[in-house]
């Protein structure tokens, strides 16, 4: 793997390819980071400082270094350690607010859209048009992108969002968090564009058929050394949300509304900061049901699943499959998870250069459900009958 | 067949030790020659057979030279050369060595001294210096410089590359009329084709050098006395081109009237 230097038009300007270890990680809905371990000499001591961009020829993604640790030990090893953030952590100096006004004042933006097209929003009047500040924009940011439209839709449903002041990061991450969203902020090449996009991802599973399959599993030899964890305690699938003008009973996406007894696990969410003036009716229970599903959001199921993908694995990163996309994960017991890419990894040291995916649950099937895989299933042993209209 | 090794210190001081003298310091053996020792990278896996190969990667190298003190008694006692030989071989310090081969190119390897062990109450005194190479190749002298002018055709220039280790190179374009970029093509022997693209326009009157050196890659151009990078020139899907041992062909293709430019190269051994 080659690290790049840029130059302050965002153009390759040094290339480094001699260090003892780098691992860069890029991620769907958050800023990815990185970590360089590099020989510290006069040249590398000038050339990494803080706010020094760089990028790798793995990747379309920029991180911007951040701290750097020059180390000197008593064996006479002089190291120097670079570490930073994405180009996305931009975001986290930027305020979403419609205006300046005092805190008194209801300062909550409210906006009304797809959940898409509200974080473009944000991030159009911030960082584009410079609605606080002209010095707010960043620059070479470009309309555009590099990468195929995904095929998974964005969700449709339109939403009245309260934005509570915060960063732009915050409110778009809490959005894209919500309603299965990325983002990214991207370089293109060395024309000194940037593009900014809210994305979904591409189906990827054996559930379609417009874009090659992605499946691991051990089967397929591309899967090993599985751990899987699964927990519900933190779980909550129902939410109350109350605010100064009403109340609203939010239900987490894909969970039954009867859901009773044992079943039922409800989550208190306190939103009295919701502006008072607005009145009981379909605005505030948008605003509720949006604070609802964001607060499940952080109550999922956990499923934590970790597994080796073989080098000579069967799938290439930016060529077989991006982050964002959903994949199937297959158990040799027969669950099939469908699984999203959230991270991407890549580390560079004396072992050589390595690459995997993080895969995060996005739906679990079990087997013998109508979404499974037919595991070990012929099909004059098949008992369901079809449906009929 | 190695006949003289040449020790040169960073203070400009050079040891001959020829390989038939018989007085004086004679060269009783040397060990570290050879290619060295690779580490191979591999993951097991559960359920499968074998390992996967991951990556491998060469160690640095260490030399050992075992010196015999022949003192003839009437210029320098065993002492004085024992003593002599401290300026050339203190530990910590870096040296050069040339090894002189008979039918063969002259080599050279940087090394640093590890220890400096002698035995003085002996009928047959010597001293036995380790030195650690890290960078494991020796490397011919004299750079290889190749002319060319770039095509618009398929003519390939034909590099035979006589190192047993891969090597990059250093291009230099000095383009005497406007230019838009130029490719080159490189197969090697293996016969798999790489490609380097340069984009940036040159002017008549540039200096373009482009290194593949590993380690030490780099794009410059020169215009009007100033030197600047233009690695963004270098299109971000090319190979960094490497020679290969063996027979090498180089297509520099640039539309219109041929433009000179130059290929230089190390020789690199894995062993000697």
């Amino acid at each position: 793997m080659e690290l790049y230097v840029l130059d302050d038009r965002l153009r390759r300007i040094e290339v480094i390819d001699r260090f003892e270890s780098l691992i860069w990680t890029e991620r769907w809905g958050a800023f990815g980071d990185f970590e360089l371990v590099i020989q510290s000499t006069p040249e590398t001591r000038r050339m990494f400082v803080p706010d020094i961009q760089v990028v790798t020829n793995e990747s379309d993604r920029v991180m911007v270094i951040d701290t750097v640790e020059n180390k000197h030990d008593s064996e006479g090893r002089s190291t120097l350690t670079v570490t930073g953030r994405s180009l996305e952590c931009v975001l986290d100096d930027r305020i979403a607010t419609e205006g300046y006004s005092g805190l008194s004042e209801n300062t909550n933006w409210e906006l009304t859209g797809t959940p898409g097209n509200i974080a473009r929003y944000v991030f159009n009047k911030i960082c584009v048009e410079g609605i606080l500040s002209q010095e707010d924009i960043i620059p070479f940011i470009t309309e555009g992108s590099n990468y195929t439209d995904t095929t998974i839709a964005e969700p449709d449903q339109v939403i009245t969002a309260s934005l509570p002041i915060g960063t732009v990061y915050e409110t778009i991450k809490e959005l894209c968090e919500i309603y299965s969203l990325g983002f990214r902020l991207i370089r293109n090449f060395d024309q000194s564009q940037l593009f900014f996009e809210i994305y979904t991802g591409s189906d990827r599973t054996a559930h379609q058929s417009s874009l090659a399959p992605v499946i691991f599993s051990p089967d397929l030899d591309n899967l090993n050394n599985v751990t899987e964890l699964t927990s519900v305690s933190g779980h909550k699938n129902v939410a109350y949300v109350f605010s100064k003008n009403g109340a609203e009973v939010v239900y987490a996406s894909g969970v039954d509304t009867q859901n009773t007894g044992f079943k039922r696990r409800v989550l208190y969410v306190n939103a009295n900061d919701v502006d008072s003036e607005i009145p009981a009716g379909p605005e505030l229970s948008s605003i509720l049901l949006n604070r609802g599903l964001d607060a499940l959001a952080q109550h999922r199921k956990l499923y934590a699943f970790d597994g080796e993908i073989p080098q000579s694995g069967s799938y290439r990163y930016g060529i077989d499959y991006n982050l964002g996309d959903v994949v199937e994960q297959r158990t040799e017991e027969g669950a099939t998870n469908i699984m999203r890419v959230t991270e991407q990894i890549f580390v560079s040291d004396g072992e050589g250069d390595r690459s995997y995916p993080t895969l995060s649950l996005d739906t679990l099937i079990t087997p013998g459900s109508w979404s499974s895989w037919d595991y070990n299933e012929t099909w004059s042993e098949a008992t369901e009958t079809w449906a009929t209209a | 067949m190695l006949h003289k090794v040449e020790i040169s210190t960073e203070q400009g001081l050079t040891l001959e030790l020829p390989l038939e003298s018989l007085s004086g310091y004679v060269v009783k053996d040397i060990e570290g020659l050879d290619p060295v020792k690779a580490t191979l990278v591999s993951s097991s896996f559960a359920m499968m057979d074998g390992e996967q190969y991951q990556s491998s990667r060469r160690e640095s190298r260490n030399i050992l030279l075992k010196l015999g003190l022949e003192s003839d008694y009437s210029t320098l006692t065993n002492r004085e050369l024992r003593l002599q030989l401290y300026k050339f071989l203190m530990p910590k310090s870096h040296v050069r060595l040339r090894f002189f081969i008979e039918d063969a190119p002259t080599v050279d390897i940087y090394g640093r001294v590890e220890s400096f062990d002698s035995t003085s109450f002996t009928k047959e005194p010597e001293a036995v210096i380790s030195l650690v190479c890290h960078q494991p190749d020796f490397y011919s002298p004299t750079p290889v410089v190749i002319e060319g002018l770039t095509v618009s055709d398929s003519t390939e220039l034909m590099v035979n590359y006589e190192g047993t280790v891969e090597s990059g190179l250093i291009l230099t374009v000095r383009p005497d009329r406007d230019l838009s970029g130029f490719v080159m093509h490189h197969r090697p022997p293996d016969g798999k084709m790489r490609t380097l693209e340069f984009s940036e326009p040159l002017a008549a009157g540039d200096i373009l050098k482009l290194s593949t050196v590993t380690g030490g890659k780099f794009a410059r151009r020169t215009r009007e006395a100033i030197e600047e990078s233009v690695l963004y020139g270098v299109s971000p899907y090319s190979a960094w081109i490497q020679l290969f041992p063996g027979l090498n062909a180089l297509r520099m293709f640039s539309e219109g009237a041929p433009v000179p430019y130059t290929v230089e190269y190390t020789t690199k051994f894995g062993g000697i």
